[in-house]
């Protein structure tokens, strides 16, 4: 028997790795909370949960140990409940934007997810193509939108869905300066009818939909999802959201009375933009001279890729002074697309 | 993001009072920050009148405070052996306590 070059293709693919763009398709991770409600990044890294109008709680769910239905022993899934409500814009969707509209651009990819509902309903999937901004002369072309537009059935059971997908070439087209051009990636699941010629006419909905191993690739064949470790999937989401509950800094630092202290805070990996930093409960103390003072506040200063200065507060300032700082409090960087 | 506030920090932006966000391109929450100014909203300025001016006296205590501990020797030493502190040290440790506020 002789295998087909698709056939052959796809089986290389799925020894050799690295072929799935979509970050936390598996829902392993999940920095930010195990639950929202609001629009925006919330809760499963590198997923933008986007509502308007109708409403979501989206969740983490935990597989039962040892189900056969979705197979590779997945340990959670993505739970998103919505409630509808009637208006010509409104939406439910899950979206990932994958870095770099380059991505699969001018080839075929296939999308492939398992996923499930409350009842036999439908979802929509739907690609564009972002060219990022900045850049005037030319300026960065227009978002290319409803690409690939398909309706794909659910059922109350787990099934692995396949979508081929013919990504437009992006010759000719052009980049934004600020690389944060991106593939992005929509499932819609409520979609009012000013959305029909993105959603496939889907319409308005309520219900519970449930997504595990959300894979891309390159070709028309859908292979085995690829697993990677939870180190290296949390290393990928950190590049674009990273958070630690609580940071102590204990450094030598240089006072004036204006910048009042530097304690540099490093991201555990460079992340893909220099982020927004947010430090929304600063306590500890400033020790100078054998006294210490206590840290009134701060906040974030200059941020890099790779770290960031954190300005402390207090209310004695002393001048040109050698300190050291002992400080906590929750930090967020974000560099989401 | 949802802006609420926005102050000058440095090159970038303070965000509701606890989002420092750069003045970079390919940060998303920048974005934000330029379409709320496009929308007619101005910035509040880094430090307000009373931070400038307490910062500034901040620092003018911090000299003067360093400046008598420097000098503090000379009245230890005329306490130890009379040796007579001089005229223009005295003038200027009295000059650094009255600006101490």
């Amino acid at each position: 028997m002789t295998k087909s070059a698709t056939r052959e293709t796809a089986d290389i693919a799925s020894v050799v790795g690295r072929k799935n763009r979509i970050i936390n398709g598996n829902f392993d991770i999940w920095q930010r909370a195990l639950s929202q409600t609001a629009t925006g990044y919330g809760s499963d890294d590198r997923w933008l949960n986007m509502i308007v109008g109708s409403t979501q709680v989206v969740s983490r769910q935990a597989f039962t140990l040892g189900q056969t239905d979705v197979p590779n022993n997945p340990k959670y899934y993505a739970r998103t409940v919505v409630t509808s409500v009637a208006g010509t814009g409104n939406y439910v969707v899950k979206s990932q934007k994958i870095e770099g509209v380059e991505t699969f651009s001018g080839t075929t990819a296939t999308l492939s997810f398992w996923a499930k509902a409350d009842a036999n309903k439908n979802i929509a999937i739907e690609f564009a193509q972002s060219f990022g901004t900045g850049g005037t002369s030319p300026a960065p072309s227009a978002n290319v939108l409803g690409i690939g537009v398909t309706t794909v059935a659910l059922t109350t059971s787990w099934v692995k869905h396949t979508v081929p997908v013919a990504l437009p070439s992006i010759s000719g087209k052009t980049l934004g300066t600020n690389g944060n051009d991106y593939l992005w990636l929509f499932l819609w699941m409520d979609a009012g009818s000013d959305w029909n010629a993105r959603a496939n006419s889907l319409g308005q909905q309520s219900g519970t939909f449930e997504f595990s191993q959300v894979q891309i690739e390159a070709g028309s064949v859908a292979t085995t999802f690829e697993p990677r470790s939870k180190g290296e999937e949390l290393a990928l989401c950190q590049r674009y959201y990273w958070q630690k509950s609580t940071f102590i800094a204990t450094v030598g630092a240089y006072r004036t009375a204006t910048v009042l202290e530097n304690c540099q805070v490093y991201f555990p990996v460079s992340m893909r933009a220099v982020p927004t930093c947010a430090l929304p409960s600063l306590s500890g103390n400033i020790y100078v001279n054998g006294s210490s003072t206590a840290i009134t506040g701060g906040a974030a200063g200059g941020t890099g890729l790779n770290a960031v200065s954190i300005n402390l507060n207090s209310a004695s300032k002393p001048v040109n002074a050698a300190a050291w700082a002992s400080a906590s409090s929750p930090i967020t960087a974000n560099a989401e697309l | 993001m949802t802006i609420e506030t926005v102050k000058i920090q440095g090159e970038g932006w303070l965000v509701n009072g606890s989002m420092s966000v750069p003045n970079s391109g390919g940060n998303s929450d920048y974005h934000d920050v330029q379409e709320w100014i496009a929308e007619g909203n101005t910035p509040d300025p880094e430090y307000t009148d009373e931070e400038i001016a307490a910062n500034a006296q901040a620092e003018i205590n911090q000299e003067n405070l360093a400046y008598l501990a420097d000098t503090d020797w000379y009245v230890i030493r005329k306490a130890d052996t009379g040796t007579a502190v001089p005229t223009d040290i005295l003038d200027a440790r009295a000059a650094a306590r009255a600006a101490i506020a």
